[in-house]
């Protein structure tokens, strides 16, 4: 063992300079693998190729986390829009947005006009909208916080029910939701 | 699923190609050196078990930050460049090997002693033999190694002579001092240092090319 700790010790000694190879700049990283015997041109295509493919991988993953929305009004605050702008610029209420937010609203009721609106306004593909709208209706935070009882969650109501009995909407807000049943 | 955190994907998206292939090589280096330190202890070529080597030791360090399995700590490895962390996978990956490897010879070792323990000395010792034949693993370096090394030494020192910087210089190196403690011992600054070991590679390249051409050629099994 006394001898393979001997060639081990000059070996480190002979080859220090290499311990700082992580300071050295590509041109002379070259000249040193090349000193090493290796084909430097050949291992580079390589690995570029192949990093490519990781960046690719990354790319899908980094898409797919961005894609998923928090909620509705999280990413309109994100935008600078609380309730009441939100609901000025998709022509909605603001009771319909937080029903909307808080998935109240049964899924297959809603138009795919108002899913394209809430999409152009949030500057959001449809997907993440229409995907956070499918899940389960949430508590209201106050709800969450406030109550002494369990607290329930309402069903889950038709988007043209929830228009005519929204008392918060002008009429021709209203009448301009109810028209999209007809396009269904 | 591990995920990487939004501020290294980030950084993993924004680098350069040219700044890519220098952490590249610079660990490929690196993992030769480490790999090369313990080629004795596995008889395959420089290159570590299981179809490693430095190379593929490297794409796994990187794949690794990429993947989210090792997540890159922006307080111990602060910065933008991440070969600090990759540098550290690099050596922790070799490290692992190496030590997968030995226990694998030790149990191995073991269970041979065990199931020869028959009494029969001289048919227990051939047994030993005709499957040390086989194995990879060799507890020590080929013997003219260490004699070798030396002669590289002498040879370095013959070539650097009328340099009383580079001497200097390969006496830090001997005493394997790191670049800021070679700065620090030879009261100069870092780019100084850089500068002697560019004007020591040119120097030597001759024998440093033999030196690791022949640390690439396949061992004779079985030495000492």
């Amino acid at each position: 063992m006394a001898e393979k700790d001997d060639a081990e010790k000059i070996f480190d000694g002979l080859t220090a300079w290499m311990d700082s190879a992580d300071t050295m700049d590509l041109a002379e990283l070259r000249q040193v693998r090349r000193m090493m015997g290796d084909n430097v041109e050949h291992s580079e295509r390589e690995f570029l190729s192949w990093l490519e493919k990781l960046k690719q991988g990354l790319d899908r993953t980094t898409s797919v986390q961005e894609e998923r929305i928090e909620s509705i009004l999280s990413s309109a605050k994100r935008l600078g829009l609380d309730a009441l702008g939100l609901a000025d610029l998709t022509g909605l209420s603001v009771v319909l947005v937080m029903k909307l937010d808080r998935r109240l609203i049964n899924f297959g009721s809603i138009p795919q006009k108002i899913f394209d609106l809430l999409a152009n306004v949030l500057h959001s593909a449809t997907a993440p909208i229409t995907e956070y709208l499918q899940q389960p209706p949430v508590l209201a935070m106050e709800a969450r916080f406030r109550a002494t009882e369990s607290p329930t969650i309402p069903e889950q109501q038709d988007f043209f029910d929830a228009v005519r009995s929204d008392k918060s909407i002008s009429e021709d807000r209203r009448l301009s939701l109810l028209a999209l049943s007809e396009e269904r | 699923m591990k995920t990487v955190d939004p501020e290294t994907a980030k950084l993993l998206h924004g680098y350069t190609e040219d700044e890519w292939l220098t952490w590249y090589n610079a660990l490929v280096v690196i993992a030769k050196r480490e790999c090369k330190k313990r080629y004795w202890r596995t008889g395959n070529d420089g290159h570590l078990p299981e179809g490693h080597s430095p190379e593929t030791i490297v794409q796994e360090a990187i794949a690794r930050l990429f993947d989210g399995t090792r997540q890159w700590n922006h307080l111990e490895y602060p910065g933008n460049s991440p070969i600090g962390i990759l540098r550290a996978t690099v050596e922790s990956l070799v490290g692992d090997l190496v030590r997968s490897e030995e226990h694998k010879r030790l149990a191995y070792l073991e269970s041979a002693s065990d199931e020869d323990d028959d009494g029969d000395a001289e048919g227990r010792a051939d047994r030993l033999v005709h499957r040390s034949s086989k194995n990879d693993y060799q507890l020590s370096p080929p013997p003219d190694e260490t004699l070798y090394f030396r002669a590289a030494i002498s040879r370095i020192r013959e070539k650097i002579k009328d340099r009383p910087a580079l001497l200097s210089y390969f006496d830090c190196l001997q005493r394997e001092l790191k670049r800021s403690e070679i700065a620090a011992d030879l009261e100069v600054s870092l780019d100084r240092v850089d500068e002697l070991r560019k004007q020591f590679l040119a120097r030597t390249e001759d024998i440093y090319s033999e030196l690791f051409e022949k640390s690439n050629q396949p061992q004779q099994k079985g030495g000492a």
